[in-house]
């Protein structure tokens, strides 16, 4: 059962999400749709790796669905959100017939393909570009007349939808099979849990939010272009904000987002420093504390636990 | 005479095939022996081609800057495993991994601090001479670079198979409890082999230097090609890499001239590679299990 303190700590918390809106400024709210992205992001890998599957394809299911959106769009005119759906849909899809090739091997297989997913898919698109002698970038218009309150309440929903995905999942009998492969893929197979089909499960599931998340990106930018959705760095947000925050834990992903977003954006003014942190922390994370913030937290609780009084 | 238009397309896919294999023996051979895989290894080829750079600007020629690339990415090697990769080594392998792609990371940064992002290269007075055998052409660079890999391959096959050093090598690949229980000190192994592999990207770095632009994430190109090559020829398999290789190179030439759009679909080609062994050959050309 759910505590009633944790109850009221969400029912807070989306109540602020849902004023922040008119707390902060035109810029700042930016920032928090930024946010937002992230923590989709940051969830729906984290959601791969509880099967002990390192997903380097990140930006790959991203740019399926913000493509889809935005050739949806130009193709038959769907209404934005309807766009936004079918890039989710098709990333799913795509990642469905992926994961059948590749979920079979383990861990290192997995990480190479998706990487080279993102590369190929990245190379094609500007190919097919240049063969047929588009212009490499495609405007669309943008979402809700450009209203960024109302971009942000969608892409709120979706973020809001990706954390219960993940605490339900969490919550199940399928965490347990998570798990399990996780830690001891022979035992599960010897146990009756079919690895492949759990591991395909939970990248179906994480790459369906990471498209919707790729298809908001063009009608929230208007513009689009294949460097921008195939880019290595959204797959980099996707590793290092759940182990900054604590990889397979259900709050460390948001944590990681929420604070490396923000430190990300207000360091803008030195870009490659950007890139160098990002790279510092995953080798600091590795090296001392490979449980993220809240695993971290909870070690230091064990040990000390006059430092946390009782009501935390 | 199409036939020779053909040929001349696979003699360069093979030439640039040299690299390739240096690049990946480096690889499979940390995999082999530490069983850790190294997503930093690209950086090494980066920082061998900038190494090189540097000392033609300063008049040394790049087959000489081999004798500065070897001992200086060795050092780096020593230096790295002792303080990032030992201390991770009986961790779980998405640890190892996390660590090794947050060290390539820094390492391009860095790169990208210290030298400017543009392309630089090293123009040799061969770097545009071409050679004419029998009708089929090919860059006299490319063939300098080809020569280097080739060179330091036979070396490489001749210290593993015929060596000390070689058979310990592979007795700590097959089986580390038998081979420690025979008194080889895996610890030591572990150092030489890394800073081995170090060295090979660097070789693989200078070597490049000759045929192709370097820029700060010279290596980030390399390494989807050098994994794609792993995997071709099995984990760990140093004999598979090198045919993997010289399959990689072939077919990125190939698509590369007969393809509508050219060499642009480079990675593309690695990829479809790699899904097309994970389909048929799950384990690469010479994998058992």
């Amino acid at each position: 059962m759910v505590s009633r303190k944790t109850l009221i700590f969400w029912f807070f918390s989306v109540i602020f999400a849902g004023l922040l809106p008119y707390l902060i400024s035109l810029y700042n709210l930016h920032i928090s749709i930024y946010v937002l992205q992230n923590i989709i992001i940051a969830v729906s890998w984290n959601i791969v790796a509880m099967t002990g599957q390192m997903s380097f394809g990140t930006a790959g299911f991203f740019g399926i669905g913000a493509y889809t959106a935005t050739f949806m769009w130009e193709l038959f005119k769907f209404p934005t959100i309807l766009n936004i759906f079918l890039g989710g849909f098709l990333a799913a899809v795509a990642s469905l017939i992926f994961g059948l090739i590749c979920l079979r091997m383990r861990g290192i297989y997995f990480a190479v393909t998706t990487l080279g997913l993102t590369e190929a898919l990245r190379v094609t698109l500007i190919m097919v570009h240049a063969i047929s002698f588009r212009p490499l970038g495609t405007s669309v218009p943008v979402m809700f007349g450009g209203l960024k309150q109302y971009a942000y309440y969608f892409i709120l929903i979706i973020g809001l939808a990706s954390i219960i995905t993940e605490f339900k999942i969490m919550k199940s009998k399928m965490f347990y099979a998570f798990t399990s492969i996780r830690t001891d893929e022979d035992g599960a197979t010897m146990i009756g849990v079919n690895p492949t089909r759990y591991k395909i499960i939970a990248f179906v599931i994480s790459s369906f939010f990471i498209g919707i998340a790729g298809g908001f990106y063009p009608f929230y930018r208007g513009y689009i272009e294949p460097a921008a959705v195939f880019d290595v760095s959204i797959s980099i947000v996707g590793i290092i904000m759940p182990l900054f925050g604590g990889l397979y834990t259900a709050l460390g992903p948001i944590i990681g987002a929420i604070v490396l977003t923000i430190l990300s954006e207000k360091l803008r003014f030195f870009l490659t420093a950007n890139q160098l942190i990002y790279g510092l922390i995953l080798v600091i994370a590795i090296l001392f504390m490979p449980k993220g913030i809240v695993g971290s937290i909870n070690s230091l609780r064990e040990k000390y636990p006059f430092l946390f009084p009782k009501a935390m | 005479m199409p036939d020779k238009i053909f040929l001349t397309v696979i003699i360069n896919g093979v030439l640039i095939a040299g690299v390739y294999a240096l690049v990946a023996t480096g690889l499979t051979l940390v995999y082999g022996v530490l069983r850790v895989v190294n997503f930093a290894h690209g950086e090494f080829v980066m920082i061998g081609a900038y190494l090189s750079y540097y000392l033609f600007l300063s008049g040394i020629p790049p087959v000489l800057s081999l004798l500065f690339a070897i001992p200086a990415l060795a050092l780096l090697g020593l230096f790295l495993q002792k303080f990032l990769v030992n201390p991770v080594l009986k961790a779980p392998e998405i640890n190892q991994i996390l660590l090794t792609f947050g060290l390539s990371l820094v390492l391009q940064s860095i790169a990208l601090i210290l030298f400017s992002p543009e392309h630089v290269s090293v123009r040799t007075n061969y770097s545009s001479l071409p050679i004419n055998i029998k009708s089929i052409s090919f860059g006299a660079a490319r063939g300098v670079c080809f020569f280097m890999a080739f060179f330091i391959l036979l070396l490489l096959h001749y210290l593993i198979k015929f060596t000390d050093f070689g058979k310990k090598l592979r007795a700590i690949q097959e089986d580390k409890e038998a081979a420690m229980l025979r008194g080889i000190n895996a610890q030591n192994l572990y150092y030489i082999t890394f800073a081995f592999a170090a060295s090979l990207g660097g070789i693989a770095g200078v070597a490049t230097s000759v045929v192709m632009y370097i820029y700060p994430l010279l290596g980030y190109a390399f390494i989807l090609k050098s994994f794609c090559i792993v995997i071709l020829g099995g984990l760990g398999s140093i004999t598979g890499a090198m045919l993997a290789s010289l399959i990689l190179g072939v077919s990125e030439s190939i698509v590369g001239f007969y393809a509508p759009g050219g060499s642009g679909w480079g990675e593309a080609v690695a990829f479809i590679l790699i899904v097309i062994f994970l389909v048929v050959r799950p384990k690469g050309i010479f994998g058992s299990e």
